[in-house]
């Protein structure tokens, strides 16, 4: 593989995360939070932003917060945060969208070396028939990734999970990240995708309904469902985490009932013989308790194939970024 | 900020300040003794890259509701440091902000 540059791309509604085949053995995983705010600020203000440490970008006339910055200061200033990318797709409502995914991506990569630059990102499945916003999301990154003088190459979100994830089952089973605006399924038989989709549904749909019913703000919610391992979605203590405990449980119900009826409906699925392995990838499905949840719903429903064991990606966040770089390197080889 | 009455206002990029930003390091050798396990695999048949469901039953959610803004200096405690009153009363209030 050698004289062949090799990059993966995970593209999230949150997160970017690169990971690069460096010379010396290794794998470098680095990740962006990509939302970004306008500011109002003269700009022979900005090395005060820059002393305090403030991620930011000056575009044309305007200066933008980026990053975990943006996210501060629109929690202080009471504002939302702007992301390129809506439910895993270019938001092209916004106005800059695409000039500051590319900012943050040419950070993370950097220009292509040389012409053998191979970089492989993540797309998500469809959400809705016959909408084929996929395929124009995927236009804007093979431009944006070849003016960075890369050979661009898409891979499915939920393959590129079971490349990752799910080798010692000959890549047979199913892969699903939990994003922040969606779950992305894919169902794939010796790293052949047989059936994907999207479930409109993700950790912020949890956000929302949860702050609804407790009438707190949306900031509060989150905070109390970003606690990883220290939250029990089987045993939640206060009244933050039972509402949170009680959609978590609704968005995976839903996940499966959507599963149910794609899978039921698909004659391809026939191909499975063998109970399938289920990962997860993405910090949604980070808290405690998810997992069991997850088998327990699973098997009340008769769902339509036999499943094996279910699990957690190992080290579930990067799980996604590190499929893509298998892809490329598959390809090189 | 200079040239305000210009109509064509250009995309260029002119500083950009990014904090360091979280990396980590894994070794290649596992990636790379799957990459050759899939490449064995998928020489037979090529993989399918992205399908198009024949079908959904996914729902939309609606976007967020907007928040209202709050008052800045109520809340300008942690993030903003030691940004000076007068900066941070400039910085855009609107919903949206683009
Ligand atoms: N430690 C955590 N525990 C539980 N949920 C988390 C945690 N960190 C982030 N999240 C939630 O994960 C969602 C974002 O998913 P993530 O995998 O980080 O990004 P992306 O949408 O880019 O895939 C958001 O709903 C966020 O609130």
């Amino acid at each position: 593989m050698m004289g062949n540059e090799m990059k993966g791309l995970y593209i999230g509604t949150m997160n970017l995360i690169s990971s690069s085949l460096a010379e010396d053995g290794m794998v470098q995983l680095k990740r962006l939070r990509h939302g970004f705010l306008k500011i109002k600020i003269e700009s022979s203000m900005t090395g005060i932003l820059k002393n305090e440490g403030l991620q930011y970008a000056e575009v044309g006339r305007d200066l933008y917060a980026l990053g975990d910055s943006a996210s501060h200061m629109a929690h202080v200033t009471g504002q939302n945060i702007n992301r390129s990318i809506c439910n895993g797709i270019l938001d092209s409502k916004e106005e800059k969208a695409e000039i500051i995914l590319k900012l943050l991506i040419e950070t993370l990569i950097g220009k292509a070396n040389g012409e053998n630059s191979l970089c492989c990102y993540s797309v998500p499945a469809e959400t809705s028939e016959g909408e084929h916003r996929v395929v124009y999301h995927s236009e804007v990154m093979n431009e944006m990734l070849k003016s960075l003088g890369y050979r661009p190459l898409a891979v499915n979100e939920g393959l590129a999970l079971v490349f990752s994830s799910l080798a010692a089952r000959r890549f047979t089973g199913m892969g699903i990240s939990c994003g922040g605006g969606l779950l992305n399924v894919c169902l794939a038989h010796q790293a052949h995708m047989i059936e994907s989709f999207s479930v409109d549904r993700g950790g912020d749909w949890i956000d929302e309904n949860a702050s609804k019913v407790l009438g707190m703000p949306l900031r509060a919610v989150t905070m109390a469902k970003e606690k990883g391992t220290a939250l029990d979605l089987e045993k939640p203590t206060t009244r933050i985490e039972k509402a949170i405990a009680v959609y978590y449980k609704e968005m995976i119900r839903y996940a499966i009932e959507i599963m149910r009826k794609r899978i039921e409906g698909s004659r391809k699925c026939s191909i499975f013989q063998d109970p399938i392995d289920i990962v997860f990838s993405g910090a949604v499905a980070l808290p405690k308790g998810f997992v069991s949840i997850f088998s327990q719903e699973i098997s009340k429903v008769g769902f339509p194939l036999k499943v094996g064991q279910i699990s957690l990606a190992h080290d579930l966040e990067y799980a996604i970024a590190r499929g893509c770089l298998i892809k490329a390197m598959s390809e090189v080889l | 900020m200079a040239d305000q009455e210009s109509p064509v206002v250009s995309d260029e990029i002119k500083v950009v300040h990014l904090a360091e930003i979280p990396t980590k390091m894994i070794k290649a050798g596992e990636l790379e003794n799957i990459a050759r396990a899939l490449a064995e695999l998928t020489a037979q048949k090529p993989v399918e890259e992205i399908s198009v469901p024949e079908k959904t039953e996914a729902i939309v959610i609606p976007q967020a509701e907007a928040r209202s803004s709050r008052g800045i200096l109520g809340d300008i405690s942690f993030s903003l440091g030691k940004l000076t009153g007068s900066v941070v009363n400039s910085f855009n209030k609107e919903e949206g902000a683009s």
